[in-house]
């Protein structure tokens, strides 16, 4: 399945969304060697040239690492993953208060809503 | 950058009409190039005059710093819109005259190709049917190693499936030292696998920018750009 | 390149032309079996009584199917010609010159490759029809035997007699080679100018390629004959042959290498005419629809 794009940003900086967001989750391990950049570019249904810039981005950030013999693979570094987790982490939390404040709520109702979705979240995982 | 295509003041005229109007054009190696413009706009035109089988009417195209001739056309990978391979040829025939002419034909990738297509190796072309002959076409073209791929309209009229396969086969089989140029009106389904565009309109190229580009600049799809562009 | 070219171009054709010659062969010893036939019943009848009716109804049948068996024996040159001339129009003026026309190969060996599988073909087609008509003449020409002895010594009599006579006059084996030469070239230009005939057809016309080829031909044609016969009058009256007297073997010897060189010299001239008006068409006008 190839991996889907919104048309506002270039496609390099989604793909480096999506990896990072893989490697944060555990999908891509840590220290696991990654596909070549032709595997990955087909897979992503998108140009080798556009991956590998991606993968540079990536390489850039600290996420993933080259070495002569095994190819890309993900870091091992936590410090680095924690690092970049956090960076992603505030900037959502940042972006969801900036709306919420927009929709004119507290910080006291946003608490509130917060522990209400978890609530809600904890009896879905118990039901499936 | 080096280029791999350089045209300068390139025309076309078929009688009254100018199918290619003043092209100036610098491709450079490494790319992956859509050429876009709706029917009619001169796509075919100009790679036919790059492949040598038409002849300018003025301008000159260069291809690897070479005039179009003998020498060219061991650089280029063709797929024309059509399909060209004789009736009566098997499937093995077409591998053997491809390796016969061009140097750089990977015989083994071809019928690595061609196994995931089921296509057996004794089929006359006349018994594939016309699906199976384009995506055979296209095995034979993306099998070689060449320095410049013209990909004429080739997701042109096809389900989505093969749409997907033929996509996959030009990635898969890309190497970062060639440069490929796409010919489509088909925006959406080919803007993920290009690094740059043409915009052709009415034998003009009106824009010559890198995808990334338009996203970062205008916040827009190729696609969104293209609908503009070409409103009627 | 030239090599696999012509690897190809022999692919392409003998894929019909071979089962032809085979059938031309096939179609020839059965001619000559039924001919054979009909002879033998026709003396029977002079012989013996039975059923008239029915011997001269085999007899009508077997000969009228030998009669067609020998038109479509001839009509083969023309078949082969035409498969030849199809064969030039698809690689080069239909979808297939997409293919052929983007080869990493010169324009010349294109041609070349074209012409070379054309003259074998047309030879082995020639030699063929020539087998196939000696066979008949040996076996399907009378009914005592199962060999006519008399058209074999007339065979014979052609190498023991007239051969030897000949060549008190001429050099036998020079004027082999003259003729072969000369036959080698006036095939090459002719097939030359039909594929010529051809491109122009193409070039000119949109729909009825096959029309204007035909037409274009008979125009070329013309002006082939009227270039020739000018050239022929002008080289003869300039080497004084046309005035000979031809009353002494030295002269009849002389007139005959004159004219067979001079026939040898248009012949090529017209060949390489075509060919290089076929080639600059191809490298500077090429427009494949």
């Amino acid at each position: 399945m190839a991996w889907q794009f919104n048309s506002n940003r270039p496609i390099y900086q989604q793909i480096v969304d999506e990896i990072e967001l893989r490697i944060l989750n555990g999908t891509y391990e840590m220290g696991m060697r990654l596909p070549s950049v032709r595997d990955l570019a087909v897979l992503a249904a998108v140009n080798p040239n556009t991956m590998q810039r991606a993968l540079a981005e990536l390489e850039e950030m600290g996420l993933v690492t080259t070495q002569r013999n095994t190819g890309r693979t993900v870091t091992t570094d936590e410090t680095a993953v924690s690092r970049a987790r956090d960076i992603k982490a505030d900037l959502l939390a940042e972006t969801f208060m900036m709306q919420m404040q927009a929709l004119g709520l507290s910080r006291k109702e946003v608490l509130e809503r917060l522990t209400k979705a978890e609530h809600k979240e904890g009896e879905h995982a118990v039901n499936s | 950058m080096q280029s791999i295509l350089e045209a300068r003041a390139l025309s076309k005229r078929y009688g009254n009409t100018l199918a290619l109007n003043n092209v100036d054009l610098n491709l450079p190696k490494g790319k992956i190039v859509g050429l876009l413009g709706p029917n009619g706009s001169g796509k075919t035109t100009l790679l036919k005059i790059v492949a040598g089988l038409l002849t300018p009417t003025n301008g000159t195209v260069l291809v690897d710093n070479q005039p179009v001739g003998e020498g060219t056309k061991a650089l280029i990978s063709y797929l024309p819109e059509r399909t060209y391979l004789p009736d009566w040829m098997t499937v093995e025939d077409c591998l053997d005259y491809f390796a016969d002419f061009y140097a750089d034909f990977d015989m083994a990738r071809a019928r690595e190709m061609l196994s995931r297509l089921n296509v057996p190796a004794g089929k006359r072309m006349k018994q594939l049917s016309k699906g199976t002959r384009e995506k055979m076409q296209l095995v034979l073209v993306m099998s070689r190693r060449a320095k410049l791929y013209l990909l004429d309209e080739p997701i042109g009229g096809v389900d989505p499936a093969t749409r997907d396969y033929i996509l996959d086969t030009i990635i898969g089989n890309y190497d970062n030292e060639a440069t490929i140029l796409i010919s489509t009106h088909l925006i959406s389904d080919v803007e993920k696998v290009l690094d740059e565009f043409l915009f052709l309109k009415e034998g003009v190229i009106t824009m010559h920018d890198t995808t990334d580009n338009v996203r970062e600049t205008q916040g827009k799809s190729l696609d969104e750009l293209f609908r503009e562009v070409f409103r009627c | 390149m030239l090599k696999k070219l012509l690897k190809h171009d022999f692919r392409a054709l003998s894929r019909t032309l071979v089962p032809m010659q085979i059938g031309v062969l096939g179609g020839g010893l059965v001619a000559t079996l039924l001919t054979a036939l009909t002879l033998r019943i026709g003396q029977n009848t002079a012989n013996a009584g039975g059923s008239a009716l029915l011997r001269s109804l085999i007899m009508g049948l077997c000969g009228t199917a030998s009669v067609l068996i020998g038109v479509a024996i001839m009509a083969s040159a023309l078949v082969t010609l035409l498969l030849i001339c199809y064969h030039f129009y698809r690689s080069f003026l239909a979808d297939e010159g997409y293919l052929t026309f983007t080869l990493p190969v010169s324009t010349s060996k294109l041609i070349w490759s074209k012409l070379i599988t054309a003259m074998v073909w047309t030879v082995i087609n020639a030699l063929v029809v020539m087998v196939t008509l000696i066979i008949f003449s040996v076996f399907g020409t009378t009914s005592n035997g199962i060999v006519n002895l008399e058209v074999l010594q007339a065979y014979r009599t052609f190498f023991t007699e007239i051969l030897p006579q000949a060549s008190q006059y001429v050099n036998v084996p020079v004027m082999s080679v003259e003729i072969v030469v000369i036959g080698v070239l006036a095939l090459a230009s002719q097939l030359l100018e039909i594929f010529f005939a051809i491109v122009i057809g193409g070039q000119i016309a949109k729909k009825h390629r096959v029309l204007a080829a035909i037409g274009m031909y008979l125009l070329i044609n013309m002006g082939v004959g009227m270039i020739s016969t000018a050239f022929m009058s002008v080289v003869a009256f300039g080497e004084g042959v046309s005035s000979m007297a031809l009353e002494t073997v030295p002269e009849v010897t002389r007139f005959m290498t004159s004219t067979f060189g001079w026939y040898g010299v248009l012949f090529a001239g017209l060949a390489v005419g075509f060919f290089f008006l076929i080639r600059s068409i191809f490298k500077k006008n090429l427009n494949l629809q």
